[in-house]
C-alpha cells in the first residue's frame, strides 16, 4: 500500500487548489455537510463541482444529470481495468471501483502494464485511492472552512498539469498522440453544451482519430 | 436537496465505475477493444487537460497557462516523475507571468 500512496502523494498536493474550490462552493450550500460528503459519494472534482452548482441553482435533476454525465468517462476508466481486476477477490472489484478516478486510474493503469501481481495490484490501488480520498475530503473541509481568505495565484493550473505528467508518457505513441491531440482541440472548440458532453465528444474524436493514424501506418 | 443530489450522483457515478468490471470483462479482453479504450482513456484526459487549462486562465491571459502547460510536457513526454513535471509547469508559468507583466 505503501508504494500506491508514495505515488499519489504528489499528485494529491496538485489537485488541493482545485479541492478548496471545491470547498469555497461547499460553503455556500445550506447544508454544507451533504456536500462535503460527496468527496467520498462522488469521488471526483469535476462531477462534485457540476453538482454542487446545480444545487446551488436549485436545480436538482440538472445536478444529477450533470454530476452523472462529468464522470460519464469513468466507463472507460473502468473497462480498461476489468482485464486487470479479473482476479481480483469480490471485496475488492466492489470497492475498487468507488475510488476509480482520473489519478488512480492512470496509476494503476500504469502499474499494472508493468506486469505486477495480483496482490500488489490490489495494495497499490488502495493506498492511492485511500490517500487521495482522505486528503481530498480534508482540502475540502478546509476550503469550506478558509472560505473567502483563500488567495488566487493561478493554483488552478495544477491539476491540468499534474493530469500532463500522467499523459505524457504516452505520446511518443503515434495512435496516443492522435488521440490526445484530436481530444484537445475538440474540447476547447466546440461549442458548449450540456455539462460532461464535450468531454464525451472529444473522447469520441480522440479515438477515431487514434484508429485512423493507425490505419495510414 | 442537497443530500439527494449527491447520494444521486454517487450511485451513478459507482455504477459507470462497476459495470464494466462485472459486465465486460471477458469482451473488453480483446487486444483490439483493449486498445481503443487505452486511447479513449488518453483523449479523455487530454480533453480534461485542454478545458482544465482553458478554465484556469479565464479572467486572466492564456499565455502563461499555455507556457506552462507546454513546459511540463515538455518533461512529461520524457517519462519524468511528478515531481519534476509540477516544477516545469510551474516555472513556465511563473517566467510566462513575469513577462506578461512587463510587456503590457
Amino acid at each position: 500500500m505503501l508504494a500506491g500512496a508514495q505515488a499519489m502523494a504528489p499528485l494529491v498536493l496538485a489537485y488541493a487548489p482545485f479541492a478548496l474550490v471545491i470547498g469555497s462552493v461547499v460553503a455556500t450550500l445550506d447544508d454544507p455537510l451533504a456536500g462535503w460528503a460527496g468527496s467520498w459519494l462522488i469521488y471526483g472534482g469535476s462531477a462534485h463541482l457540476a453538482a454542487l452548482n446545480g444545487v446551488s441553482d436549485g436545480a436538482a435533476s440538472t445536478a444529477i444529470v450533470a454530476g452523472v454525465l462529468v464522470n460519464a468517462r469513468l466507463l472507460v476508466y473502468s473497462a480498461s481495468m476489468a482485464p486487470h481486476w479479473r482476479h481480483q477477490p469480490g471485496w475488492f472489484r466492489l470497492l475498487g471501483p468507488a475510488m476509480l478516478i482520473d489519478p488512480t486510474w492512470a496509476l494503476a493503469d500504469r502499474h499494472a502494464g508493468a506486469g505486477m501481481s495480483p496482490t500488489a495490484q490490489r495494495r497499490f490501488f488502495l493506498g492511492a485511492g485511500l490517500v487521495l480520498g482522505t486528503f481530498w475530503s480534508l482540502m475540502i473541509a478546509f476550503g469550506a472552512i478558509a472560505g473567502d481568505r483563500l488567495p488566487e495565484v493561478g493554483l488552478e493550473l495544477a491539476a491540468p498539469v499534474c493530469l500532463i505528467a500522467l499523459v505524457g508518457p504516452r505520446l511518443r505513441d503515434r495512435g496516443h498522440l492522435a488521440a490526445a491531440v484530436a481530444a484537445a482541440i475538440a474540447a476547447v472548440a466546440l461549442p458548449a453544451g450540456p455539462a460532461g458532453t464535450g468531454v464525451l465528444i472529444a473522447i469520441a474524436a480522440g479515438t477515431i482519430a487514434a484508429e485512423l493514424a493507425g490505419r495510414s501506418t | 436537496m442537497t443530500w439527494i443530489v449527491i447520494v444521486s450522483v454517487g450511485i451513478g457515478s459507482y455504477a459507470l465505475r462497476a459495470l464494466p468490471i462485472f459486465a465486460g470483462g471477458r469482451l473488453l479482453a480483446s487486444p483490439p477493444v483493449e486498445r481503443l479504450i487505452a486511447h479513449a482513456g488518453t483523449a479523455a484526459l487530454a480533453a480534461l487537460i485542454a478545458t482544465g487549462l482553458r478554465s484556469g486562465a479565464a479572467g486572466g491571459d492564456l499565455a502563461p497557462a499555455l507556457l506552462a502547460a507546454t513546459a511540463a510536457l515538455a518533461v512529461a513526454i520524457r517519462g519524468a516523475s511528478m515531481l519534476r513535471v509540477l516544477f516545469a509547469g510551474a516555472g513556465g508559468f511563473a517566467v510566462a507571468s513575469a513577462l506578461t507583466a512587463l510587456l503590457s
